[in-house]
């Protein structure tokens, strides 16, 4: 049944996820000029242009053909797993997925994490205590946090943190003198120690608005009659919160993760810019306006499966947590 | 709505299905208004939100400075307080500001703007300055205030910038940018998603299933390249005017999707509601079934949800423009304006946050009223 | 039949803090329910029957509190009485009375029970808080519940959730539930409402049954005056947060005396105060819960309405003869004047 179903999803997915792929390719060839012509004006720059390495360039990349056939190219070679080589650095787009995925997706867990272990009970006290001065103290600060833009909350805290602990570079994610060591156990220490600040900064937008969500949701359920009849029963009242109308709340909660997917693999390109991070955003950043479309049409590309697939589980999630929801209905 | 038993679509019954379609809107927004009342907080958040669009709106008169105007003399000043008191030469207390010496220091050689406690530079109200043209026609130079620039003197009400431009005006220059650009985009995302969603909704079949999936592509690929690749295709030959517009049209065609699925969802539930079969049994065009009686229906609904969308396209310009991807100078915009806060300027001049503070308080007051005109347009909320 | 009433509210009275002022939804009731009884609470929408039952179970949420009176409650048989306001509301005595000797069936069962839990686990939870079972023995009582309350296949229905059951289906769970630990009272907040009529006669039925078996006290809050005259020993009639009139079932429809009352029979289908078919609708409409009526509050509506005596004094409660009490000066000025004469 459920299996028959993420097939007949899957299905349904892959004529759109084609026409996804080609509006990423588009929109990325779509900024006048190409990489090639950069290249050559760069070269012409620096005295002397290399024919040979532009013939080189032009014939593995196809840089001569019409867009549709790059196209064809760039996407029978994706799906058949090879994403080809960054025209910039010619470095494989899998080897550059490798090095940056697993800290994107580090700070994206434990972003996750953050957001869920404050917001959760922090949405819950507000809902319980609503209308309380507890509660619009939780309404005013999750509201100013949710106002306030991601980099100037990084500035703040990058000049906050200079002041009171200016031994601390609050920037990047690795210091120095493990920037080229192997792997090890002290570099992952330092890794963690550098690690909480982009967290932080990126939690404290993201808590703010699940509070709001949360709060409404729970305030929602509050009113439901069936919280009444558990309390009839005599559950205690703390107890009866959390075993009703929590559970329903957290559904749209629970079956969101899906939505995640996709910004566990780009992160947050403006925060890493501020903070010097080297995740999947600045590099994905970077190859856009360079257009370096293989790594760039690949990171993006890679990112709408997340979404479809993402959107995919979101679905399968709130059919597994909410009883009234059926495979396939809607 | 329109009598259903009225033959065919005569003149007069025509005119009556407007006039109680009016009516029944003007009831529904009058009662959605007066429950936004009782909204305490968001009733003076609409207040302030109401003010700073007057204000940044009439920054051609209330700025004291042309926002371009680069002080030599007057780099990185910190703000000159705006003080009440008597003033030499003025028989009535009124409001003033110390000047600034300037020292260079002997060692550093940087500047120093020692504040003179002393002298007292008296705010000069109705000036003649810079000539801007009022509603846009009507030539004038007079500002709401200033100093005689003659005597040199100088109130940086919010201190300057790297280059010696005011702080005070390029804020009020930039809000005019920021907000108008949340506002013109959101009408356009609003008139993209009304029609696409209610066309979508009502007419169903291989339309809806087209528009449906463009709303699902656009929803899936990831908003910072569509931004940037649309950006980037904007001829660099534009004027600032176009650049901005440009701006404003991609954001508006990223952000319509939203409103289109709402749109939609509702004209699928009201589409077999009794009254708009009624009126297309009355004979009404489809497009006037769509427009002139369902819409109505959930426009207090939509209001709402605009009213919360326009500050995240604010937050979205700034941000975007901070990145140095979307405007740039010399349009003023606050996003823009933020690109001189970096850590190293914070540290020493403060005061360059202070277009965040305007963006929080901005985006703030319009989350707040966003929030009591949804509670509002929801009829069983209590 | 006990002496000793297992219920009894004394002068309970129940305030909501609004922001637009005071609501006093409940003004002073007061009636008392004995063993194998049912005492049927009648009276228009928003007088308060909900409310004082709530009162009662420690139900009542903030903004709103029992301002005023006294809840006697009487455990076991010969027992003491114990006064249930002097506990805090969520205090562990009031939540092991709660549900286990003093329970409630709902207003609107379609959504009394969580949509996201399995019917079993409602039913598991209560008698997990009032009895000693273990969970096979949970299990079983609990299907042995379901088929009592006329739910075949319980092993199966256990597991089943909300919305695959009717509201008649609904219905029965929630009487299944506030069976479960055998109460002593079981208060019924218009149990019926909402079902088709075949269905509204089976939960009667159901209930009258069940009280049969374990000699229950039962409130029926009903606006069904018919439901009232098939099922109830006795009634209290409710206006506006008071009680106006107490009597046993026979002469509320033979004998009315508050003329609240009278109105009300003369309101319903089938009742033999109609006349020659015809319905009354009562005159005017019900102040709105913030406005103040001087006097008896039924006195705008009132079709014996003595001007000088009715919109002075508040009337109390009072017994008319040995059946019944009414709060009404038709019958204490009668007193009043044969004091003067
Ligand atoms: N949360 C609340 N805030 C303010 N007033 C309330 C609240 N809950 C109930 N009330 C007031 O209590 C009064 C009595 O309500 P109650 O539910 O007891 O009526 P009822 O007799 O059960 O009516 P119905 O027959 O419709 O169930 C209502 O008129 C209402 O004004
Ligand atoms: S006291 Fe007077 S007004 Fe009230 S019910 Fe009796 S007769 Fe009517
Ligand atoms: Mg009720």
């Amino acid at each position: 049944m459920m299996l028959r179903y993420i097939f007949q999803r899957l299905m349904i997915a892959i004529p759109t996820l084609l026409a996804i792929s080609f509006v990423v390719f588009f929109l990325i060839q779509l900024p006048p000029g190409s990489f090639l012509d950069a290249k050559i004006a760069a070269m012409e720059l620096e005295g002397g242009v290399d024919m040979a390495e532009i013939e080189t360039l032009k014939n593995t990349y196809h840089f001569d053909r019409p867009m549709i056939v790059q196209y064809y190219y760039w996407i029978t070679g994706f799906v058949t797993g090879d994403m080809g080589k960054s025209f910039e650095t010619d470095v494989e787009v899998t080897r550059t997925l490798a090095e940056l995925v697993p800290v994107t997706a580090a700070i994206s867990l434990f972003t996750i994490f953050f957001t869920w272990s404050l917001a959760i009970p922090f949405g819950i006290t507000a809902a319980v205590k609503r209308n309380t001065p507890l509660d619009y103290l939780l309404t005013f600060v999750g509201l100013t946090a949710m106002a306030t833009p991601a980099f100037i909350i990084a500035l703040i805290f990058q000049v906050v943190m200079q002041s009171i602990w200016p031994q601390f570079d609050p920037t990047g994610l690795i210091s120095r003198e493990y920037a080229n060591a192997p792997w090890s156990l002290a570099k992952f220490a330092d890794l963690l120690k550098h690690l909480w600040v982009p967290v932080f900064i990126l939690g404290v937008g993201g808590t703010a608005g699940m509070i709001r969500i949360l709060r409404a949701n729970v305030i929602d359920e509050l009113k439901k009659q069936y919280v009444l009849c558990a309390r009839a029963r005599g559950m205690h009242p703390v107890k009866v919160i959390l075993k009703y109308p929590v559970r329903v709340a957290i559904n749209p909660l629970v079956s969101g993760i899906g939505s995640i997917l996709p910004s566990i693999i780009s992160g947050s390109m403006i925060i890493s810019i501020v903070l010097g991070l080297p995740t999947l955003g600045p590099r994905v950043l970077q190859a856009l306006m360079s257009q370096d479309t293989y790594l760039a049409a690949s990171c993006v590309f890679i990112q709408c499966v997340l979404a479809v697939v993402g959107i995919l589980i979101s679905d399968l999630l709130l059919a597994v947590v909410d009883p009234r929801i059926k495979f396939g209905g809607k | 709505m329109t009598d259903p038993s009225s033959p065919a679509v005569d003149l007069p019954s025509e005119e009556k299905g407007k006039t109680e379609a009016g009516v029944y809107e003007a009831n529904q927004f009058k009662l959605m208004m007066r429950r936004f009342r009782k909204h305490r907080a968001a009733y003076w958040c609409a207040h302030i939100v109401l003010l700073l669009y007057i204000v940044c709106l009439s920054c051609n008169f209330i700025a004291p400075y042309d926002p371009a105007k680069i002080h030599e003399d007057w780099v990185n000043v910190p703000p000159q307080g705006l003080r009440f008191g008597k003033v030499d030469g003025f028989t009535l207390p009124r409001l003033y500001v110390h000047p600034y010496d300037l020292q260079i220091h002997p060692v550093t050689l940087r500047r120093v703007y020692q504040v003179d406690h002393e002298s007292r530079v008296p705010l000069r109200f109705f000036v003649k300055g810079r000539s801007w043209k009022w509603m846009g026609i009507i030539p004038t130079t007079r500002h709401l205030f200033g100093v005689d620039e003659e005597a040199g003197e100088t109130c940086f009400l919010l201190g300057t910038g790297g280059l010696g431009q005011d702080g005070f005006s390029r804020i009020l220059y930039g809000g005019r940018i920021s907000l108008l650009l949340g506002l013109t985009g959101v009408s356009i995302t609003f008139v993209l998603g009304i029609m696409l969603g209610g066309v979508s909704g009502y007419y169903g079949g291989i339309l809806d299933l087209a528009i449906q999936r463009v709303v699902e592509i656009l929803q899936s690929v990831p908003k910072i390249p569509i931004w940037l690749a649309m950006a980037a295709a904007i001829p660099k030959s534009w004027s600032s005017l176009q650049v901005y517009f440009a701006m404003t049209l991609i954001l508006a065609c990223i952000g319509w999707t939203g409103l289109c699925r709402v749109v939609r969802g509702k004209m699928l539930s009201l589409r077999e509601e009794d009254y708009a079969r009624a009126a297309s049994l009355a004979g009404a065009t489809e497009s006037r079934i769509i427009f002139v009686h369902l819409v109505p229906n959930f426009m207090s609904h939509i209001v709402a949800s605009l009213s919360l969308a326009v500050p995240g396209m604010i937050l979205a310009e700034t941000s975007l423009s901070f990145l140095g991807l979307g405007l740039r100078p010399p349009i003023v915009s606050w996003g823009v304006l933020l690109q001189e806060a970096t850590v190293d300027s914070i540290v020493n001049q403060t005061w360059l946050l202070l277009p965040a503070l305007a963006v929080i308080l901005t985006v703030l007051s319009m989350n707040f009223m966003g929030d009591g005109l949804r509670d509002a347009a929801d009829p069983y909320a209590d | 039949m006990s002496k000793d009433p297992i219920l009894k509210l004394e002068n309970v009275h129940v305030k909501y803090d609004t922001d637009d002022g005071a609501v006093h939804a409940v003004r002073g009731v007061t009636y008392d329910v004995y063993e194998d009884e049912t005492l049927a609470i009648v009276g228009e929408s928003g007088c308060g029957k909900s409310q004082s039952s709530y009162a009662a179970m420690g139900l009542i949420q903030p903004p709103g509190r029992v301002s005023e009176g006294k809840i006697w409650f009487r455990n076991k048989d010969g027992e003491k009485a114990i006064n249930l306001l002097d506990f805090h509301k969520d205090s562990k005595e009031m939540r092991s009375i709660r549900g286990g000797p003093l329970a409630m069936i709902f207003q609107e069962p379609m959504t009394a029970l969580s949509p996201v839990h399995r019917i079993g686990q409602h039913l598991d939870e209560v008698l997990k808080l009032h009895t000693d079972l273990d969970k096979k023995q949970r299990f079983d009582r609990a299907c042995e519940l379901l088929t009592q309350v006329g739910i075949p296949d319980a092993a199966k229905r256990y597991k089943q959730y909300s919305f695959e059951f009717s509201g008649g289906m609904r219905q029965r769970i929630m009487i299944a539930i506030a069976l479960a630990c055998n109460p002593r009272l079981l208060i019924a907040d218009e149990p019926t409402t909402g079902l088709d009529v075949t269905i509204q006669n089976q939960i009667l039925e159901l209930m009258a049954s069940l009280q049969e078996k374990h000699h229950m006290g039962v409130v029926l809050i009903t606006h069904d005056l018919a439901v009232v005259a098939e099922n109830a020993d006795r009634v209290a009639v409710m206006y506006l947060g008071r009680i106006v009139e107490t009597t046993d079932v026979h002469t509320l429809f033979e004998a009315p005396k508050h003329p609240y009352t009278v109105a009300l029979l003369k309101s319903v289908v089938g009742s033999p105060l109609t006349g020659e078919g015809r319905l009354q609708a009562i005159r005017g409409t019900v102040p709105g819960p913030l406005d103040v009526v001087p006097g008896c509050p039924f006195h705008p509506r009132c079709d014996k309405y003595m001007p000088g005596v009715c919109d002075q004094e508040l009337p109390t409660l009072e017994a008319v003869n040995e059946k019944t009490c009414a709060a009404c000066f038709l019958y204490q000025n009668r007193k009043k004047e044969e004091a003067s004469s």
